[in-house]
């Protein structure tokens, strides 16, 4: 990776899914990694525009590292991602987060209850913590 | 009875080996088919023929279950299941920790493999048939919105609760429908019954649960529960993916089908009751 | 075809980089959920841009207007590329110019800001919904001999099919048709599956009467291709 690229943000990038709460999870899991627990090391971008292929999406993905948060397993940002030429360092899942909090009832695709902001901090944890791992293993190679 | 025999491939621990062993031990006594764990994962379809003629033996090396993860996925019936691990544990023989089996192992392995055909030298000629449960080859579609919500034409019958049932001789297996799937979404939970469960038509078998509900699965018709599909147990999405093949829930022996069709409704008549449902507000 | 019965389908961009992605996305679902709640249906843009069938289909035979965050318009895009033209199109930036400065990105830090502009971008979309329903009912107060009545009264205009040998009218036909053709779908078994599905939804057709329908519904459509598609005018 060129000297330039060590030095530009994690992308993380959601899928957003508009039917289902998971969606509406992995998008606030994203803002609360770029806005609050990793600001610096990660950054987010439009899943829209790459599909797109928006060439500054392209680019970036390509560039930079990333980590997709899907809402189900039909993977849409990780598959995009990949389908632009970048590669997802990590690819989550919510589903999988759900098999952590059963009985949750986290919400809907509007809204989103105490319980779905769990899922969602929790979501957000595994990715900032990739991210860091991420981050430090640029540091380590240069 | 012919068999095939899957072992588990575990190549990083004695284990594996032992499970090895045993299958060719197994397939030697026996004249069994040997099932390649690696190539049945890779192209289900090269053995699509001896699952379908063969009772399945199904031998793991550790808890990991990798040889019953992967003939749950095949849809074959499983005659048996051995987990060498437990025989490690039990044996009097210290078994020695190499990647290769030692005299202990063989040993072992010996003691297993007689035990397992003397297990199937001793199946009646009465056994029941193999049952082949084969994907709908033709499926009706009922349309609202967006949403496509698609109804096996032959071979399954609903209930008002749809939940679905296939019926192979006196073997059930029982799923919830398409329309079901989509309405609860990404399910995260399988609850199964208890095996050798009786239930009644109408019955509860376990739930599948999703961000949006718990479902009670309502039982179309009445038995005593065989089987539960541990695939989905280990992998709920399969119910999303491929709610009438690989999802399927529970398999039960059948008491009274006659009697028990009379309250059901076939692939037509259920997607009259889906064309209602979805139009419900 | 009454405007009861029609129904919209809103695909959002839901821009994940800037505060109007999210507005245009809760207001979507504001419309859905509050505004509009009998009259619309949501397409999940990566799914439909994944090539869900059950979107695009629905976005092929309905009238669906888009709701981007910006000028880069990547909902109208996907939808125009996969099932063609857009009823309406929408770009948040340009309904709210200066009043989404202050809004968030995350439902964490909504505040008033974010409620009025999610509100403001809502009741335009409600606006654009009307609009196109009222496109479509203005459409059945037209004359047309081979028209029927909705149970208003009002004319439909439908069309005559011949089917099994027996003529058979269809409300709605003459404006489906005219969709499909606005939409460029090909008069091919894809073609006709999604068409049939739009008629189902006026007119009853029992699944054994699906192959004739397909057929005379197919030499139908070919024909008004002919009198009404772009080389005739």
């Amino acid at each position: 990776m060129s000297e330039q690229a060590n030095n530009r943000p994690v992308l993380v990038i959601p899928c957003s899914g508009i039917g289902k709460v998971h969606g509406l999870i992995s998008r606030e899991a994203t803002y609360l990694v770029a806005d609050e627990m990793a600001p610096k090391e990660t950054d987010t971008l439009c899943l829209a525009l790459l599909v797109k292929r928006d060439p500054e999406a392209v680019e970036a993905v390509r560039k930079q590292q990333c980590i997709t948060i899907d809402g189900c397993p039909k993977a849409c940002a990780e598959k995009n991602v990949e389908m632009a030429g970048g590669h997802a360092a990590k690819a989550v899942q919510v589903t999988e987060a759900f098999k952590k909090h059963r009985g949750a009832k986290p919400g809907t695709a509007t809204d989103l209850t105490l319980d779905g902001w769990a899922i969602a901090r929790d979501v957000a944890q595994e990715v900032a913590d990739e991210a860091a791992r991420l981050c430090r293993e640029r540091e380590v190679r240069e | 009875m012919k068999r095939a025999i899957l072992s588990c491939a575990g190549l990083d621990r004695p284990e594996g080996a032992l499970a090895r062993e045993v299958a060719l031990l197994g397939a030697e006594a026996t004249g069994s088919e040997i099932i390649c764990p690696v190539l049945l994962n890779r192209s289900p379809a090269r053995y699509r023929k001896e699952l379908s003629e063969n009772a399945l033996i199904v031998i793991d090396g550790c808890a990991t279950r990798c040889a019953s993860k992967l003939a749950a996925q095949t849809q074959a019936k499983i005659e048996r299941k051995v987990l060498v691990y437990n025989d490690m544990k039990t044996s009097a023989l210290p078994i020695e920790p190499s990647l290769r089996l030692g005299p202990n192992g063989l040993a072992l392995a010996q003691a297993i493999a007689d035990r397992l055909i003397k297990d199937m030298n001793s199946q009646s000629a009465e056994a029941e048939p193999v049952v082949s449960w084969d994907a709908p080859a033709e499926f009706l579609t009922v349309t609202h919105d967006k949403f496509e919500f698609r109804i096996p034409a032959a071979d399954y019958l609903f209930n008002e609760n749809d939940c679905w049932v296939r019926t192979v001789n006196r073997a059930a297996r029982i799923g919830i429908s398409d329309y079901m799937q989509q309405r609860l979404t990404d399910i995260g939970f399988f609850t199964p019954p208890e095996t050798g469960a009786e239930v009644e038509q109408f019955g509860e078998l376990g739930s599948v649960e999703s961000a949006k509900a718990i479902f009670e699965i309502i039982s179309p018709v009445s038995g005593t529960v065989t089987a539960v599909n541990r695939a989905v147990v280990d992998n709920p999405g399969l119910v999303n993916s491929d709610p009438y093949g690989a999802g399927w829930l529970v398999q039960v022996k059948l008491e009274s089908l006659e009697q028990d069709q009379e309250l059901l409704l076939d692939g037509a008549a259920y997607s009259k009751t889906v064309k209602r449902k979805a139009a419900e507000p | 075809m009454s405007a009861e019965m029609t129904k919209v389908g809103i695909v959002s961009c839901s821009g994940e980089a800037i505060p109007e992605g999210t507005i245009s996305r809760l207001a979507t679902r504001r419309v859905l959920e509050l505004l509009r709640p009998d009259n619309t249906v949501t397409i999940c843009l990566p799914l439909f841009l994944a090539g869900n069938e059950g979107e695009r289909n629905f976005a092929k035979t309905h009238p669906t207007i888009t709701v981007d965050g910006c000028p880069k318009q990547c909902a109208r895009w996907g939808t125009e590329q996969h099932s063609g033209p857009v009823s309406g199109a929408l770009v948040i930036s340009e309904i709210l110019g200066t009043a989404a400065i202050g809004c968030s990105r995350s439902l964490r830090a909504a505040s008033r800001p974010d409620k009025e502009a999610i509100w403001t971008v809502a009741e335009h979309i409600a606006a654009e919904v009307d609009r196109i329903l009222a496109e479509v009912t203005s459409v059945s107060t037209g004359q047309s001999k081979d028209g029927t009545e909705c149970a208003c009264s009002a004319p439909i205009p439908g069309r005559i099919v011949t089917v099994k040998g027996a003529p058979v009218t269809i409300p709605g036909l003459e404006l489906i048709f005219r969709q499909c053709l606005a939409r460029s779908i090909a008069a091919d078994s894809n073609g006709i599956t999604a068409l049939l599905d739009a008629v189902k939804i006026y007119h009853r057709i029992l699944p054994e009467e699906e192959p004739e329908y397909r057929a005379a519904l197919l030499q139908a459509y070919v024909e008004f291709s002919r009198e009404h598609g772009p080389e005739n005018k």
